[in-house]
């Protein structure tokens, strides 16, 4: 079971098609890009390029105070997204869908369930033990001899080969800048360190040396890279790229691409 | 009814609205554009970005962030095209973001691209059916 199908954020989305039966897709992502629940009916293509979208309208909307909602209407149909938190709540329904019933679940029911969401990943885990010793007395509890079942012999089944459990790739939105020089790798990119650093806390301190590199338009490359060493402030959420790199990306300075770690 | 030029639309606006013209005007630049100079007296609404492949006029109440507006409108009418082919939304009519203190409602008539940006108190629904008519 991904992190995605395991939340209860997930459980909530699931539940709009029935709640609200006009919201076609449905998709609750993170302020960095991450995907933390959606339909079925969203195709990881379409969810990628709303976000790609979204971010690109969010970093130039600093002049309005960020993006709060944003509202796409259609001849038959309308998109919108509403922050909730460091959350966003992206729903696509047809116009004729009851407007009281999707208030209610986009700025009641869902900025509710983030909130909630939110605490319980904020909480500390020393809290958990108390959780065990509270189920550990209640098993002295007198417990009524289990029913036997009839004896069947089931085939095991076999077993998956153990694979240790690494968290889900964080998904980074950066702005391209051009790097050149006689001292700059043509097949490296320099990346924000504060990034390089949580990939490397995320992962427990595993070497990390590719990324994965996405445009705009859905060119892709895979390549080195190295953390911008610099400790200044205009750094923060900057891909330095060369001049190859750039070519094969189509991309120039000022756009935005994703970025991923390769976790190997 | 005779069309209004360009020359006769600026004549009309404020002092601080800026017009640029490289061309000839279509039909529909210079009725958007009355219409504009109209919802910009509106109580709340800070001005108007309005463009065609030829020309542009920006009248906007605080003149340092017509850059950034300009920036940020072109970007929201580029983005959430691409949105709305993901989705198969056709004829998009509108388009609102909303910030934290301000929101800019974007739509297309023709080839004309506007922007108006407002405050969030501001009635945006009245503003899109005026630009419809």
């Amino acid at each position: 079971m991904t992190e995605a199908q395991s939340n209860p954020l997930q459980t909530i989305i699931d539940e709009f098609k029935n709640l609200c039966p006009e919201t076609t897709n449905a998709l609750i992502f993170k302020g960095n890009g991450q995907t933390v629940a959606n339909t079925q009916a969203t195709n990881p293509d379409q969810t990628r390029k709303l976000i790609l979208c979204f971010g690109s309208i969010a970093s130039q909307a600093i002049s309005i105070g960020g993006v709060e909602t944003l509202t796409i209407q259609a001849a038959d149909s309308q998109l919108n997204i509403t922050a909730v938190d460091n959350f966003y709540l992206a729903t696509v329904s047809s116009r004729s869908a009851n407007q009281e019933i999707m208030k209610s679940l986009t700025q009641v029911v869902v900025p509710t369930v983030v909130k909630l969401f939110d605490q319980t990943l904020s909480v500390p885990k020393e809290t958990k033990p108390e959780l065990i010793l509270h189920e550990e007395a209640g098993s002295e509890e007198p417990v009524l001899p289990a029913q036997e079942d009839p004896a069947i012999d089931s085939i095991p089944e076999p077993q998956p080969p153990y694979e240790p459990c690494l968290p889900k790739t964080p998904i980074n939105q950066f702005m391209v800048e051009k790097i050149g020089g006689l001292l700059v790798q043509a097949d490296t990119v320099r990346i924000d360190g504060d990034v390089v650093a949580s990939w490397s806390e995320l992962y427990g301190g595993k070497q990390i040396t590719m990324v994965h590199i996405e445009a705009l338009d859905g060119k892709k490359t895979t390549c080195k890279f190295k953390p911008i060493k610099e400790a200044k402030s205009n750094s923060k959420g900057v891909i330095q790229i060369p001049e190859k790199i750039l070519q094969t990306l189509q991309t120039e300075k000022g756009k935005l691409v994703m970025v991923k770690p390769v976790i190997e | 009814m005779k069309q209004k030029t360009t020359a006769e639309i600026a004549a009309e606006l404020p002092e601080s609205a800026a017009v640029i013209s490289a061309g000839e005007d279509n039909s529909g630049f210079a009725n958007l554009a009355t219409s504009l100079a109209e919802i910009r007296k509106l109580k709340g609404v800070s001005g108007f970005i309005l463009r065609s492949d030829t020309s542009a006029i920006v009248d906007l109440t605080e003149q340092d962030t017509i850059i950034e507006y300009a920036i940020l409108s072109s970007q929201i009418s580029e983005s959430s095209r691409e949105m709305a082919k993901q989705f198969s939304m056709a004829d998009i009519e509108s388009v609102l973001v909303e910030g934290k203190s301000v929101k800019v409602l974007c739509m297309s008539v023709g080839e004309n691209r506007i922007s108006v940006f407002m405050e969030k108190t501001a009635t945006h629904a009245w503003i899109i059916k005026r630009i419809l008519l």
